[in-house]
């Protein structure tokens, strides 16, 4: 008796169907699965063991075969305990198999029976959704996450049983109403604000241009100046995402596990890895590929304090990801793309004390301590870096002033959606939303200097020894900053200022 | 090849190999901890065997277990084990 079931499996961020057939015959007792199974799918035999035995059911002594085809992929996860049991039960109870058509199942199982939640459940429903599946049964605690699919009905199963009953008779069970919630919850609080910063208005001004076009921004400053605190507000100061970047950056969550009991993402990501991390687990990896920092970022924001005390290698890592705005990691098993859109934002202090350049320590480096220290950030990251600017330690007048003169994060992102408004409405044809995707193509186009602007960035191309790169990088800053101001042009003092935020590299790197 | 302690055939017709063992008092482990998994694989081979030289593939087959401890008061304990197969 053979039954066939639909579910999915997850390759990269997106799902692909997987037929699951059961197939109980006569002769010596056996249970196989084949079809490319990883570890955790063959462990899984254990689980539908005993899910079957403690549910009511009777484990067929008997030769079974469960084949997941396409055979010549790998399937990976948890999910697959849920359609090989049902498939057995159905099959050794002789259900017809045109009770399963249309109705896609995936879930985990506990020894008792139960349905445990699993991980990715958005892709593959979402691939579902592409390949025309109306129905699906899921894990009840996952319920959340498959809220925002309106075309697939969702049936949540708390059990084992009830999916045999669902199988044996559609009545039994309640799909869930689907509600598109995704406005109810677009308002969202932050716990930290910019209007609580004395001080270190320069700072601020950077992070809304920052924020405004996507620019990535190194923070230089003393111990104890504000720079972990400037970071942690960032996010405060970001749009919401749009819905297709909600769906992606959930899609990577969920692959990740790290979905909870949310529904679907909407704030912008704010990943801060402690120094120790290892490349792999910035740029994702593992034998079974998994999204690392980098992509757990995209659409937001990657904070990468005391960057010189990461590994060169995880730095260097980076440089590739920054550039494409995606990771294709390879491994002998599979190969995988990632997305990985965000802002790298960075602190550090300007020597190994801390001091150097301070006005109220001594600095207690000597030339080459320093030079050794800078020299950690390598000159491609340093180039790939829009905006440096310094965060110097604050005054006490400063720090016992009154905030009523400062802005609040809520302004600032109004400034800040503006800008980006702005920049959709030019990009309209383009595939890039902000200023810092443009291409050379895209600056020639959309970047008009005056005469007067030519001429002070050729002074400033051949006295600062600027690379090609950050050539373009300064352009694209005073592109954003004329936005950020509503103008259509780029004026003088927008570049002016756009120059500002690169001339740390003479100060603390040519030492 | 090997050899199995019982064939017999149940009330719905499946086939039962059956593994017998005893054992003189628990002291060092019952019976049943004494068939290994090596001697599992050998009454299986044993039984294809068996099924081959039969033709008897259109069946449906068990394994079983039956334990015998004999206690030193001459009391004689007997335990059956249905399905001891486990890959």
């Amino acid at each position: 008796m053979l039954a066939k079931i639909d579910t999915c499996t997850l390759n990269g961020i997106d799902g692909e169907k997987v037929e699951c057939e059961s197939d109980i015959s006569n002769g010596l007792p056996s249970f196989s699965i084949v079809g490319l199974p990883d570890a955790a799918v063959k462990e899984s035999k254990d689980r539908i063991r005993a899910a079957v035995n403690n549910s009511g059911f009777v484990f067929p002594v008997k030769r079974i075969t469960v084949n997941l085809s396409p055979a010549s992929t790998r399937k990976i996860g948890t999910h697959f305990d849920l359609p090989i049991a049902s498939g057995i039960i159905a099959a050794s109870k002789r259900i017809p198999c045109c009770k399963f058509n249309g109705v896609a199942i995936l879930g985990e199982l506990s020894l008792d029976g139960r349905v445990n939640r699993i991980n990715g459940l958005l892709p593959m429903l979402i691939a579902l959704k592409q390949l025309g599946v109306k129905k699906a049964i899921v894990p009840f605690d996952n319920l959340d996450e498959a809220k925002y699919i309106k075309e697939i009905k969702i049936f949540p199963a708390r059990h084992l049983a009830e999916v045999i009953e669902f199988i044996e008779d559609e009545e039994t069970m309640e799909a869930m109403s689907n509600s598109d919630n995704m406005d109810s919850e677009k308002t969202i609080s932050y716990d930290c604000d910019f209007g609580e910063v004395y001080g270190q208005e320069n700072a601020k001004r950077a992070m809304e241009i920052s924020a405004a076009g996507n620019h990535n921004l190194l923070m230089i400053g003393p111990p104890g100046s504000g720079k972990t605190m400037l970071a942690k507000r960032y996010p405060s100061i970001l749009p919401l995402l749009d819905e297709s970047q909600a769906l992606e950056v959930t899609k990577i969550y969920s692959i990740a596990g790290l979905m909870k009991k949310r529904s679907i993402i909407l704030e912008r990501p704010f990943r801060s890895p402690h120094h120790t991390l290892s490349s792999v687990s910035l740029t994702g990896g593992g034998n079974n590929p998994r999204p690392g920092e980098i992509s757990l970022a995209n659409h937001g924001v990657l904070y990468l304090d005391e960057l010189p005390e990461f590994s060169r290698k995880a730095l260097e890592a980076l440089r590739q990801p920054l550039e494409d705005r995606t990771v294709t990691i390879t491994r002998v098993n599979s190969t995988v793309t990632y997305p990985s859109d965000f802002v790298l934002l960075a602190s550090m202090n300007p020597c190994p004390c801390g001091y150097y350049g301070d006005s109220h320590h001594e600095c207690k480096c000597s030339i080459g301590d320093i030079r050794r220290y800078m020299g950690r950030i390598s000159g491609p990251i340093l180039d790939r870096m829009d905006m440096h600017i310094e965060v110097p330690s604050v005054a006490f007048d400063e720090l016992n002033g009154d905030n009523k003169h400062f802005r609040s994060s809520e302004e600032i992102r109004e400034s800040v959606i503006n800008a980006r408004k702005r920049q959709k409405n030019r990009f309209s044809n383009a595939k890039i939303s902000t200023n810092s995707e443009m291409d050379n193509r895209q600056i020639k186009r959309y970047c008009n200097l005056n005469e007067e602007s030519k001429s002070l960035l050729k002074t400033a191309f051949t006295k600062m020894g600027l690379s090609a790169r950050s050539y373009n990088k300064i352009i694209k800053v005073a592109r954003t900053i004329s936005d950020i101001e509503g103008r259509e042009s780029i004026e003088t003092n927008h570049l002016m200022e756009a120059l500002s935020y690169r001339n740390l590299e003479t100060k603390y790197w040519n030492l | 090849m090997g050899e199995i302690d019982l064939i017999m055939k149940d009330v719905n017709g499946i086939y039962v190999f059956i593994e017998v063992k005893k054992r003189k008092g628990i002291d060092f482990g019952r019976p049943l901890e004494y068939i290994s998994t090596r001697k599992m694989k050998k009454i299986i081979r044993t039984a294809e065997q068996y099924i081959a030289e039969n033709e008897l593939h259109s069946n449906d087959f068990r394994f079983d277990a039956v334990e015998i401890i004999e206690w030193g008061d001459g009391e004689i304990e007997l335990n059956h084990i249905e399905n001891i197969f486990l890959d």
